[in-house]
């Protein structure tokens, strides 16, 4: 405890620099851009900046690569608000109470909580990362095939919540997302399935095309079909927004148990914001006074998706900084900027490079709070961009589709998929089938069968040797008993709201 | 959706069995899901009263514009490159919708593109298609 705070105080100091205080404000702007854009992700930023990094110091440039991990995460909550398209893949959850909140007039008020609450979800994790990265990564380590499996399992059985009351619907969406994940290569035979001679799907659905297809091209044709209907209502201006950024605590317990939920997926390696934000959605709405409202612009939900999603970078720097091991694409190119500084992670790392270690964290506070004001700026322009008409925006959102998905690997061949998952998802909505568990199945199909199939290898393709080691390792136990809380609590619920 | 779920099993069904054992179990899933989602449409429909004025049916119009327009679009672009294809793109798309003011127009679609370079060619070095022209 006595080095952590010693570490504190020197991290703290080193923060007194105001050029590493200028590259957390100049890393968290491009952050924002890159995070706001449909098609570029945050490991895109991350990447772009590294070279840069080489002239500077590490703490300089671990806070400059930390600010845009930060920011862009974030930043991805203002087009999934605002034009219904996620920004990165952590935003997709933000969609489902975000865009409503505008449709509804609420715009300001949307991105004033879900900007509020990413900074708290930021720093809770970053507390978590402060004093609990050796237990922490412990639990990482114990994670296994089986534990896994069963993870991706809990995430599919937060389908039901997704599905606003037509669960054969929601299953349905659901079955054909985990389908479209298995198109491409098997995880262990490598033999291609469904891609129809088309090299850019070997290596399996592009997820960012598919969520630019499947809200974009869905939205604009909704739009041009109806524009009286799809109008923004209401003013939407970012004014009198500290109020409503106030607003954000009375969501005090949300915020507590999305932190928790974000940080815990973070530190397993592969898992992803995504998931994490659709669990910490899902528990929000099971523990709600008013369900119902979720999916019409419920804030409870816009908070548990944005909290968790900002958690998970605290919890992905854990195993990154501890052990080696990155959480997500995100840190596995941070980990390549510590490398190239000289740092080695692991357990030696806070004690042989503390200096640079805690100015790192430390520096994560920062752009946790840099974000709040620079997002609010960025945000504003937004919102006037979405009140204009529909005749401009539509087109306008199917250019930026286009390049959104063109500029991941600069492919023809990825914004024709766009479009035809595009197609997919015009049918889906005109005939009343819910997009999100399509997305869920996507994110955590091929986790699902890659483990899965690992498991079976593992126990000599046994089934019964197989649930019987789900059984006989605790940490699986604890996320099965969890899987089977989370699906009886949903039907619990459902039944009290019929 | 019964039909699709149909095909998709019968394909998943081609693929050797190590590898097919996940989608194979989903398209079959798929297809009793489908099923049971086709009988409770009709039992919903034989329980409703007739209806006294035919429903309105969604126009296809505007998705078929869109996706129209989306594929001449993509296909423009490997001729005549992405800028010159995009300006087109949304100066027709834009005219075709109803806005015919040219000033509107062409602010909009200059600020667009200027942001696309500015931002994936000069910033982030993106390299967009080239046309016969730039």
């Amino acid at each position: 405890m006595e080095s952590i705070i010693l570490g504190i105080v020197q991290g703290s100091a080193t923060l007194l620099d105001p050029a590493i205080l200028a590259l957390i404000i100049g890393g968290t702007i491009f952050g924002i851009l890159i995070g706001a854009l449909p098609g570029l992700t945050s490991t895109m930023g991350v990447a772009l900046l590294v070279p840069v990094t080489f002239a500077m110091s590490a703490t300089q440039g671990l806070a400059l690569l930390g600010a845009i991990y930060c920011s862009s995460t974030y930043a991805g909550a203002i087009s999934a608000i605002l034009i219904n398209i996620p920004g990165t893949p952590a935003n997709c959850c933000t969609i489902l109470d975000g865009y409503p909140m505008t449709k509804n007039g609420e715009a300001s008020r949307a991105i004033a909580l879900a900007t509020v609450a990413s900074a708290i979800g930021g720093m809770a994790s970053t507390v978590a990362l402060l004093f609990l990265a050796p237990p922490l990564a412990e639990l990482a380590l114990r994670f296994g095939s089986q534990e896994y499996f069963l993870l991706a399992l809990f995430g599919v059985s937060v389908i039901a919540s997704l599905s606003n009351g037509n669960m054969l619907k929601g299953f349905i969406a659901g079955i054909l997302g985990l389908f479209l994940s298995s198109i491409g290569m098997h995880p262990i035979t490598g033999d291609l399935r469904f891609t129809m001679g088309i090299p850019e799907l070997y290596n399996g659905l592009p997820l960012v095309v598919a969520l630019i297809g499947l809200y974009s091209v869905p939205e604009v044709i909704a739009t041009l079909r109806d524009p009286g209907a799809c109008a923004v209502g209401g003013v939407a201006e970012v004014r009198g927004v500290f109020g409503q950024m106030l607003e954000v605590f009375k969501y005090k317990v949300v915020m507590l148990r999305a932190s928790v939920i974000g940080t815990v997926v973070g530190i397993v390696p592969g898992a992803g914001s995504s998931i994490a934000s659709f669990i910490a959605y899902d528990d929000a709405k099971k523990n709600s006074k008013r369900p119902g409202d979720f999916g019409l612009g419920s804030a409870e939900g816009l908070i548990a998706s944005e909290t968790a999603n900002n958690a998970v970078v605290g919890g992905s720097l854990v195993p990154t900084l501890t052990l080696g091991i990155p959480g997500n694409s995100v840190s596995a190119v941070l980990l390549g900027g510590l490398l190239v500084h000289g740092l080695k992670p692991g357990p030696a790392l806070f004690a042989d490079d503390s200096g640079t270690v805690y100015g790192f964290i430390m520096s994560l506070f920062v752009a946790n709070l840099v974000f709040v004001p620079v997002g609010l700026l960025v945000a504003r322009f937004g919102v006037k961009f979405i009140k204009m008409p529909a005749t401009i925006l539509g087109p306008l959102v199917l250019g930026l589709a286009v390049i959104g998905s063109y500029a991941i690997n600069a492919s023809l061949a990825e914004v024709w998929i766009m479009v035809a998952i595009g197609f997919l998802g015009f049918l889906l909505k005109e005939f009343g089938m819910p997009r999100e568990p399509l997305v869920l199945g996507l994110v955590l199909g091929s986790m699902a069968e890659g483990e899965l199939s690992r498991s079976l290898a593992l126990v000599r393709n046994g089934v019964p040797e197989l649930l019987a080691s789900f059984v006989s390792r605790p940490l699986s136990l604890v996320i099965l008993a969890l899987t089977l809380l989370s699906v009886f609590k949903g039907a619990l619920s459902q039944r009290k709201r019929k | 959706m019964l039909a699709l779920s149909i095909a998709l099993s019968i394909k998943a069904f081609t693929y050797p069995a190590e590898s097919a054992q996940f989608p194979r179990f989903l398209t079959v899933l798929q297809v009793l899901f489908s099923a049971g989602l086709l009988v409770r449409s009709i039992v919903g429909r034989r329980g409703e009263p007739p209806r006294d004025e035919p429903g309105r049916r969604p126009s296809l119009i505007a998705p078929l514009a869109v996706f129209s327009s989306l594929g001449l679009y993509i296909v423009c672009i490997q001729y005549l490159g992405y800028f010159v294809s995009t300006a087109l793109f949304l100066a027709i798309s834009m005219i075709y919708l109803g806005r015919h003011r040219p000033l509107v127009v062409f602010g909009a679609t200059a600020a667009f593109i200027l942001v696309v370079y500015s931002l994936f060619v000069l910033f982030i070095g993106v390299r967009l298609p080239r046309g016969m022209l730039f």
